[in-house]
């Protein structure tokens, strides 16, 4: 039924065509491969969850005019009076915008063996009572602290008061003490740990530069503060307007600066794998257009060519079906065997990948799902010509050209 | 004669609209992909510094802490900062000709009568030989005294765009501007320095090192100045112990921030030929070695000078994503090409009665050749030119995506347009003359006969 022989022959007699159009597929294959993986790759790490309410949060900063500290009481103030505002669900301070990619950190160690501490890389988040409810994290175990328990600090960390309490994520906690393991009344930086917080991203994103966050109880006097701000959803656009005039009329002599939603802040610290992205599914989208575009240009070319050849066929009895199976049956084979070339061809260039620009080993699975879906290109590329060439009537045959 | 190819070539294409414009809109789109592809990575690559390249380097020293990874590090496992004090031993030494230690900090900047509305602004804090080192020129007035690197001076050296911000271009020497309300004295005014990527200093990424204000490295007491970027503590002794013992005063804290090994300066030194270079770190060796003993560095003696363009490989200004775009945008280029090898191909063999009878009447084969060669080349040249109108639409697509800092620079410049035009060239003869030699070589015989 399928009339492998006689495709093969007529191939073989115009095989530069063919071959280009094997390259061709194979060349696509081995981008939309590398590419999709890629694609893939990084957008799994931008959309791993956060634990922030991030829809509903914008942040600001505020900066003084003068070279004098920051006053912990002026603080207190402008927070007190932007939880004021309706629609306004909590407020709160930093020393940077959540997701920022932007903190302090701190190599923390655990003290229950001083011969072999486990240490880790701690997200420092210096704040008020407010934190949680502001950040939208909850509490798993534990308390939070109160605003009682605050500190002025320089960024140093000490002026010799040791802090009320400390509260860590359970992330953090696992890391330090053992999964699961409850951390409360353990000492970390001399202070007990009072409360544990379900798993966040709080300053950070970068996946192997923190375990976990520690929230100190702690105002920072030295550098210019940020506020996070948690709106009811819908109140977020007029509340970006009206608290930086609250902030300017409780006091003119600053700057409020930086007031965005902090799903722009995320935006700008994923901009770089978002654009590689994007790019990627631009090339990606142009190279299976340009193929597919090729194959129906070249299938039309090939049908034209042979107008006479069908119209004799058909005239001795093939039927339209029987034509357009022969093209589509010529086009199949073409594709793959790019296909199988191609398939090297991307394990190939991923080695290359893998060994000049740290990039990961492409499954398998990605090359099998490409190669099937640069076979179907290839057939809904050459429907629409096969199905033209087979309109070709049979009196065709008996007239010359 | 070739005005009649020309002709001839025109009326082919005018033939088969469909298949003419589908190899030139191929053959455009794979130029503008790997164009918008090659700009990109030669804006990241670009060495603003590179005539210097052979005469300044960035100093680096092995001055993490013995019990910890390379974390924090570059690629050669050393950190891209250094501490104030050893800045300050280098300053004091006259090991090299030009030494620069510097940092990032940000000022509220704004003039006493409030003519202008007060901003935040980039500031670098810099000794004074980063004019020289850097070669850049001085428009009115000139560098800080030694001084006031090593004393609190409140002088400034602002540059033309800033000059232009704050004075309307005048020359504002002697004049004070204010940073943070503190009166600062403008004692020159200098050429812009904004080479992008900011090779100076990429600790903040690679194009937020630079700066419109200059201040003297003399200040960092008086104002406890403190980087608006990385400060890391990279000793093994812990940082909070030696100070939770006792309440230490501000003036003590910072003190230690000084003295011990916060490690926050980029370090740039002028080293014009070999022989200073080789003097340059015998004193490095016996600095560190010297340090090393007194307890102040814990790890063996390293160091590193990268010349501009070392530097930049070492931060990975163009990263691995942007080359393997790159890779997979020529990858795009060359199926472009085999796409109109192929289509051009099959239209031409389609037309090879008529070179057959242009055969027959006595035309020789490179006549059959030149003639279908323009055709092809003629494809080319319209596949080029609508190639690099689609690269300016690419690159603003780019520019979209990138960062404010980055997009100001993402433009094709002399270089990228002629490599798009050699491109556009190369390509549509790649994809002329195979097809144009194929049906040159056509049997006369065999021509006529299928007729």
């Amino acid at each position: 039924m399928f009339e492998f022989g006689p495709i093969l022959r007529t191939l073989w007699r115009s095989k530069t065509g063919a071959l280009l159009i094997i390259v061709q597929a194979a060349l696509t294959l081995g981008i939309i491969s590398n590419a999709a993986f890629v694609v893939h790759e990084r957008q799994a790490y931008i959309s791993r969850p956060t634990g922030l309410d991030e829809q509903n949060i914008f942040v600001l900063s505020v900066a003084a005019l003068s070279d004098a500290e920051y006053n912990y009481q002026d603080v207190v103030r402008d927070l007190q009076q932007i939880r004021q505002l309706p629609g306004v669900v909590d407020a709160t301070f930093s020393l940077t915008s959540p997701l920022s990619n932007s903190g302090s950190s701190s190599d923390l160690s655990n003290e229950e063996d001083p011969d072999h501490p486990v240490s880790a890389m701690t997200d420092i988040v210096s704040s008020d009572s407010h934190a949680l409810n502001a950040l939208g994290l909850k509490l798993v175990a534990g308390r939070f602290f109160n605003d009682a328990e605050i500190v002025t600090a320089s960024p140093l960390g000490n002026d010799g008061t040791i802090m009320a309490g400390i509260v860590i994520t359970r992330s953090l906690a696992d890391k330090l003490y053992g999964k699961g393991v409850d951390p409360l009344g353990k000492l970390l930086q001399d202070a007990p740990v009072i409360g544990v917080v379900e798993s966040a991203m709080v300053s950070y994103v970068a996946p192997d530069y923190v375990a976990g966050v520690a929230f100190l109880p702690r105002f920072i006097s030295t550098y210019p503060p940020e506020y996070i701000i948690r709106c009811e959803p819908g109140a977020l656009s007029q509340l970006m307007v009206k608290v930086p005039d609250l902030l300017q009329r409780l006091d003119p002599n600053r700057m409020i600066r930086n007031v965005k939603p902090l799903t722009e802040v995320k935006d700008g610290t994923y901009r770089r794998a978002k654009s590689t992205v994007k790019m990627l599914v631009a090339t990606m989208v142009l190279v299976a257009c340009v193929t597919g575009l090729g194959i129906v240009g070249l299938t039309l070319l090939w049908g034209n060519r042979r107008r006479r050849q069908i119209g004799i066929r058909r005239a001795l009895g093939a039927s339209r079906g029987d034509i357009i199976r022969y093209f589509l049956t010529e086009n199949l084979l073409i594709t793959a065997v790019g296909g199988m070339v191609g398939i090297v061809l991307a394990i190939a260039v991923n080695q290359l990948m893998v060994q000049q620009y740290q990039m990961k080993a492409l499954p398998i699975s990605y090359i099998l799902v490409t190669t099937v879906a640069v076979l179907i290109l290839g057939l809904a590329a050459a429907m629409i010509p096969a199905w033209r060439s087979s309109l070709v009537s049979p009196a065709l045959a008996t007239r010359s050209v | 004669m070739l005005t009649y190819y020309m002709q001839l070539a025109w009326l082919s294409v005018k033939r088969t609209p469909i298949i003419s414009s589908l190899m030139i809109v191929t053959l455009a789109v794979g130029v503008a992909v790997s164009m918008t592809m090659v700009t990109l990575q030669h804006v990241m690559s670009a060495n603003g510094l590179a005539e210097q390249n052979d005469r300044v380097y960035a100093l680096q020293l092995n001055n993490g802490s013995k019990n910890q990874g390379d974390d924090g590090g570059l690629k050669n496992g050393m950190a891209d900062l250094l501490s104030y004090r050893t800045a300050r031993a280098l300053l004091a030494s006259h090991a090299a000709p030009h030494v620069v230690a510097m940092h990032r900090w940000a000022a509220a900047v704004s003039l006493a009568d409030n003519s202008i509305k007060p901003t935040k602004e980039m500031v670098r804090v810099t000794s004074r030989d980063f004019f020289a080192l850097f070669g850049v020129p001085f428009i009115y007035g000139k560098v800080w005294d030694k001084q006031a690197d090593d004393e609190a001076r409140y002088q400034v050296v602002i540059d033309r765009t800033m000059n232009q911000h704050l004075f309307n271009g005048e020359n504002s020497v002697g004049r004070d501007v204010q940073l943070n309300g503190r009166p600062y004295q403008v004692v020159g005014v200098v050429e812009d320095f904004a080479p992008n990527p900011s090779v100076q200093d990429l600790t903040q990424g690679a194009f937020a090192g630079n700066a419109n204000i200059y201040l003297p490295f003399g200040l960092h007491r008086a104002l406890q100045m403190l980087p608006n970027g990385n400060m890391r503590y990279s000793s093994s002794k812990d940082a909070d112990t030696s100070a939770s013992t006792e309440a230490l005063t501000p003036e003590q804290q910072y003190e230690r921030i000084l003295q011990e090994r916060f490690i926050w300066l980029q370090i740039w030194v002028e080293l014009p030929d070999e022989q200073t270079k080789a003097n340059f770190v015998t004193f490095l060796k016996s600095y560190f070695d010297e340090q090393y003993n007194n307890g102040f560095y814990e790890r063996d003696f390293d160091y590193a000078l990268s010349s501009p363009s070392e530097w930049l490989a070492l931060n990975d200004v163009v990263s691995n994503d942007t080359r393997v775009m790159t890779l997979m945008a020529l990858t795009f280029l060359l199926v472009c090409i085999i796409n109109s090898i192929a289509l051009l191909l099959a239209k031409l063999l389609r037309q090879s009665s008529e070179a057959g009878v242009r055969r027959a009447l006595g035309a020789s084969r490179s006549a059959i050749f030149s003639q279908n060669l323009i055709e092809s080349g003629l494809i080319g040249l319209l596949g080029g030119v609508l190639g690099i109108g689609l690269s300016q639409l690419g690159l603003s697509f780019v520019r979209m995506l990138v960062s404010t800092e980055e997009a100001r620079v993402v433009y094709s410049d002399g270089f990228t347009i002629t490599l798009t035009v050699l491109l556009a060239i190369i390509a549509s003869i790649l994809a002329g003359c195979y097809p144009a030699w194929r049906i040159s070589q056509t049997s006369l015989a065999q021509a006529l006969k299928s007729q």
